[in-house]
């Protein structure tokens, strides 16, 4: 399926003799060989299973039974399906902005730190969550929003009940979303410093002179200047928040009642809950195409707000 | 990226806003610090202390009943060791085979190489839940159930390490691997006595990142492991929230001692983490 | 110096073939449970069992209840199972129905040895038996005998109905210095359980689901909403039972810690409330609607079962056979405060070994009692209609939704996807 597409750069050095170009060659497909050979069986065969899959009614135990396009007219009439969808959107809406901008603030007030120590200090700090296994800290948190936990300490000062967070349907989403924003600004901040790092003094000392203020240095000079690498985050943490469900497992399994079952948890109990593989594997589809759309979507978007050097 | 500052303008107003920002990035940490606060204090408290409200701030009595509990519930040890040694050979698997990879796919010229360097993104983008079940199917076919073989071939090329490394690769300066191939070294030469000496801290940082990737792992296992002799900590202290006499001090124990090693071992490695993943510009 | 390092060379390696040998004539059987409660009986008969039969070790594994279905289809359709399973009725006929279980072969003197009513469940219609039941459990009440006498609440010994316990446990709903002491747990009480189908049925409730000439539908019907309400009211008007709101804690850990009056759960709690010496407690009677009433809580019967995929299956209907007909682990089961297969052949020493907890009411409520849903298990979706009932109550009992939503809700899921569902074959 690929030998057509060989020779992807054109031919220059035919006069330094081929050999050494067909050597380059082969010591180019040697290297790749162990790795490319574990991607095809491991990754892009089972991609092309899981096509075939999506259109029977396999149910795991038993062989399947080729059923067409029936999934997929099911998912599209499956309101559940599409609640959770709406939901999934609705988390996404809440952890991804506030991701972003937490991301950004701690980032540039990181790099205005003069000590470079005391910049590595944050930095570390910042980072911990990432390195700690996601299924302890989702039990942490699952316990820290219980209406006898610390978050209500606050509340409980001011004299009132805070709620519990993860058996309401109106502050569960906003829960899940604000670990995630716990778990996952380290990255993002990590990111964000390196960007901001990069970005030229001069246009802070040419805008300065011109008295500009330090917020309208920021929104002027700053933010369009990491706008790739604002961009990159956006796609990365959109492409997590969709997909969001091991907090949801280990929290809430996509309670109380259905409220913050996710598309990726209700993929997950369909296909081994109730061992509907084969639909399962159809809304698998139907969520990679969305993803595929959205970040199309996001990268015509960018034309507009996305300034490259 | 060392010495850069946004506001190089060192006037006498700017001390009381650098402290102003310290302030804020205190109270950010104590945000990141509290709840691990919170779970290692809990881990100590007895039962009735651990549920008392107004919750105490620090331990009246400080027990180590729940580690004995965690003991006697899971094999905790065990199942620290297998992610261990399960994440650190997968980490390395990844390397071996995804460095020469994204040295090729960086520097060399060679048939289908954009094909085969797509097929290596389309498996870092794709969700798992389109994966996961045709490769449970191949593990079933292998005979590979239940065995450490289910856990670790599956996961020998990353997608992720091979695109990091490749634009790694991509950064460093041609000239020295050119003086190799022109005094007749071969490609395998540059790549070893140049490009991988030359590349330790972001070969760390990839390793580091596919180590994580493996220790926080939980479905898979979940899924293809069964013994208990041979599970991994992450499913453990699923196991550990499913037993029906659920005992959030007990809980708190296992998180406490599965996050900890781990912040132990960050706090010497950070600087190999968060340095090549800012020269890599890719996030873990 | 060479001499002794063949030697030991020599040595090590005839005890490495000596090991295989021993290796070799020795089977293991994976067994499964999602029990933990029953860990120390079930080790006993384990040791028992291995003591008896030296050529078969068991290997014990529990898996937790929410990780066993999908942990047991997994494995099935990986081609590497258990082999010997723990099995309820829900689950049986999808089994079956794939062809996942091996029909075991029962001898007729063994067949003697247990209850037709217990096995007959099991047995497909053609007569194949698919799974040995192990003993009965029911959903029953616990108390606090010290609380009550506390309150000045007689503790019931005979009968009591639903509401002499509500009163009780109106009583019982104090305030012992900044301590919350509750009447009764609540949140496990939710409609669609065990315990909330318990109430059910002994309220005259008959099925959550009818067959009709075309296919399924829903029956929440007025017993249901009834029932709904009363359990439901026990947390949201009463407030004698707490909600998750005012506790972190759930039902059990409560009780145990000598803050709840009455706690209904299943018998095997049993164990886990004994680890608390210091809590004084006993069997209740079930609550039945008017005084002369049977009640009619949901028993289970959960069998040993082969899946297709055992390795070791001759060893491991073996090993079922001992759990379930052996005078031995009978012994054993009853000596542990745990009810054995042929439970009334043992009564005598099951009381005994629960002195002073009333269990009399157990044996006697085990004659009226009922298997869930047993008339809608061919269901195919089953899993699935329970699973969107639970959903749609789970709302209800968290305090998130008026309970006759949850009802309309309930009715509404379970008639969509009863829409869908197919009789399964049991044969």
């Amino acid at each position: 399926m690929t030998a057509s597409t060989a020779t992807t750069t054109p031919e220059k050095h035919r006069s330094k003799g081929s050999s050494l170009r067909r050597e380059e060659a082969m010591w180019g497909l040697a290297l790749i060989l162990p790795s490319t050979l574990g991607i095809l069986i491991f990754a892009i065969l089972p991609i092309l299973g899981s096509f075939g899959i999506s259109f029977t009614d396999w149910g795991g135990l038993s062989l399947p039974n080729w059923t067409g396009l029936e999934n997929y007219t099911r998912a599209l009439g499956d309101s559940k399906a599409i609640e959770s969808i709406g939901r999934t959107l609705i988390f996404t809406i809440l952890a991804v902005p506030m991701g972003l901008v937490v991301a950004i603030v701690l980032a540039s007030l990181i790099q205005n730190l003069r000590l470079e120590k005391v910049k590595t200090f944050f930095r570390t700090l910042y980072y911990l969550p990432m390195v700690t296994i996601g299924v302890a800290t989702a039990l942490l948190f699952k316990v820290l929003f219980t209406a006898q936990g610390p978050i209500n300490l606050p509340f409980n000062l001011l004299g009132i009940q805070g709620p519990a967070w993860l058996d309401s349907p109106d502050t569960v989403l906003t829960a899940i979303a604000i670990y995630s924003v716990w778990q996952g600004a380290g990255s993002s901040i990590i990111l964000f410093m390196a960007a901001l790092a990069n970005v030229p003094k001069e246009l802070y000392e040419a805008a300065q002179i011109d008295g500009a203020q330090p917020f309208r240095l920021f929104w002027h000079i700053t933010l369009p200047m990491i706008s790739p690498t604002i961009f990159l985050v956006l796609i990365l943490s959109l492409i997590g928040s969709l997909q969001v469900f091991e907090a949801v497992l280990v929290m809430t399994k996509g309670g109380p009642g259905d409220s913050s079952m996710t598309i990726a948890m209700y993929i997950y109990k369909t296909g081994f809950n109730y061992f509907k593989m084969g639909y399962a594997t159809a809304l698998a589809w139907l969520l990679s195409l969305a993803l595929v759309v959205l970040i199309v979507l996001q990268w015509r978007l960018q034309k507009s707000w996305v300034h490259y050097e | 990226m060392n010495n850069l500052v946004n506001n190089p303008n060192p006037v006498p107003r700017a001390r009381r806003e650098r402290w102003s920002i310290v302030a804020v990035l205190t109270l950010g940490s104590i945000l990141i610090f509290v709840p691990f606060y919170w779970m290692i204090t809990m881990a100590f408290k007895t039962p009735d202390e651990a549920y008392s409200w107004p919750p105490t701030l620090f331990p009246q009595t400080w027990t180590l009943e729940n580690f004995q509990g965690l003991f006697a519930t899971i094999p905790f040890l065990r199942m620290f060791w297998n992610s261990f040694w399960t994440s650190f050979l997968i980490a390395s698997l990844n390397i071996l085979t995804g460095a020469p990879a994204a040295y090729a796919f960086a520097r060399l010229r060679f048939p289908g190489k954009s094909t085969w360097f797509g097929a290596h993104l389309l498996s870092m983008i794709v969700p798992w839940q389109i994966t996961i079940i045709p490769v449970f199917l191949l593990i079933r076919a292998f005979g590979w159930y239940d065995s450490y073989m289910a856990l670790i071939v599956p996961s020998i090329a990353n997608g992720f390490s091979v695109f990091m490394l490749y634009q790694f690769f991509r950064s460093l300066p041609k000239s020295l691997e050119e003086s190799v191939l022109i005094d007749g070294g071969s490609w395998f030469t540059a790549l070893r006595h140049i490009a991988l000496p030359t590349s330790s801290g972001a070969l760390a940082a990839a390793w580091l990142l596919a180590f994580l990737g493996n220790w926080q792992s939980f479905l898979w296992p979940l899924i293809v492991l069964q013994s208990e002799e041979k599970m991994v900590l992450p499913v453990g202290l699923l196991y550990l929230q499913n037993q029906f006499s659920v005992n959030v001090p007990v809980l708190m124990a296992g998180a406490t001692l599965s996050v900890l090693p781990t912040i132990v071992a960050y706090i010497f490695l950070q600087r190999y983490l968060t340095d090549a993943a800012i020269t890599s510009g890719v996030k873990g | 110096m060479k001499k002794v390092f063949v030697l030991s060379l020599a040595l090590a390696g005839a005890a490495v073939v000596a090991a295989a040998i021993a290796q070799t004539s020795a089977v293991t059987i994976q067994y499964a449970t999602w029990d933990e409660s029953r860990r120390p009986v079930d080790e006993k008969v384990i040791k028992a069992f291995e003591a008896s039969h030296p050529n078969i070790k068991v290997k014990y594994n529990i898996v937790p209840w929410d990780a066993y279905w999908q942990k047991a289809a997994a494995m099935t359709a990986g081609g590497v199972t258990f082999d010997v399973m723990w099995m309820n009725l829900d689950n049986l006929p999808f089994y079956v129905s794939q062809g996942a279980l091996e029909p075991l072969t029962v001898s007729a003197s063994e067949s003697k040895v247990i209850p037709n009513a217990m096995i007959a469940p099991y047995r497909t219609s053609s007569g194949k038996v698919y799974g040995i039941p192990l003993g009965p459990q029911a959903v029953s009440v616990y108390i606090n005998r010290d609380l009550f006498k506390r309150r000045g609440v007689p503790v019931p010994t005979k009968s009591w109905t639903w509401d002499q316990m509500l009163a009780a446990a109106k009583k019982l709903t104090f305030m012992d210095g900044n301590k919350k002491i509750w009447g009764i747990n609540g949140q496990d009480l939710q409609i669609d359980l065990e315990y909330g189908m318990s109430f059910f049925y002994t309220f005259g409730g008959t099925t959550i689901i009818k067959k009709t000439a075309t296919g399924y539908v829903a029956n929440l019907d007025s017993t249901f909403k009834s029932t709904a309400q009363k359990l439901y009211d026990l947390i949201y008007k009463h407030h004698v039972a707490p909600s998750s709101k005012e506790v972190t804690q759930v039902g059990y850990q409560i009780f145990l810690a000598g803050q709840m009056g009455i706690y209904v759960e299943g018998t095997w709690m049993t164990g886990v409330l004994n680890g608390n010496p210091k809590l004084n407690w006993t069997y209740a009677p079930f609550p039945t609607l008017k005084a002369g009433d049977k009640p009619k809580a949901s028993t289970s019967a959960h069998a040993l079962v082969i899946p297709k995929g055992a390795k070791e299956k001759i060893a491991a209907l073996e090993f079922i056979k001992y759990v379930t007909t052996s005078p031995e682990a009978q012994q054993v089961i009853s000596n542990n405060g745990s009810l054995a297969t042929n439970s009334d052949a043992y009564k005598a020493q099951y009381s005994k070994s629960l002195p002073g907890r009333n269990s009399e009411v157990i044996l006697e409520q085990l004659k009226t009692g009922v298997i869930i849903n047993s008339d809608v298990r061919l269901v195919s979706n089953l899993p699935e209609v329970l699973g969107a009932m639970n959903t749609a109550f789970n709302l209800a009992w968290t305090g998130n939704g008026k309970l006759e939503d949850a009802i309309k809700k309930a009715s509404g899921d379970m008639d969509v996807l009863l829409k869908q569902a197919k009789t399964l074959e049991f044969k």
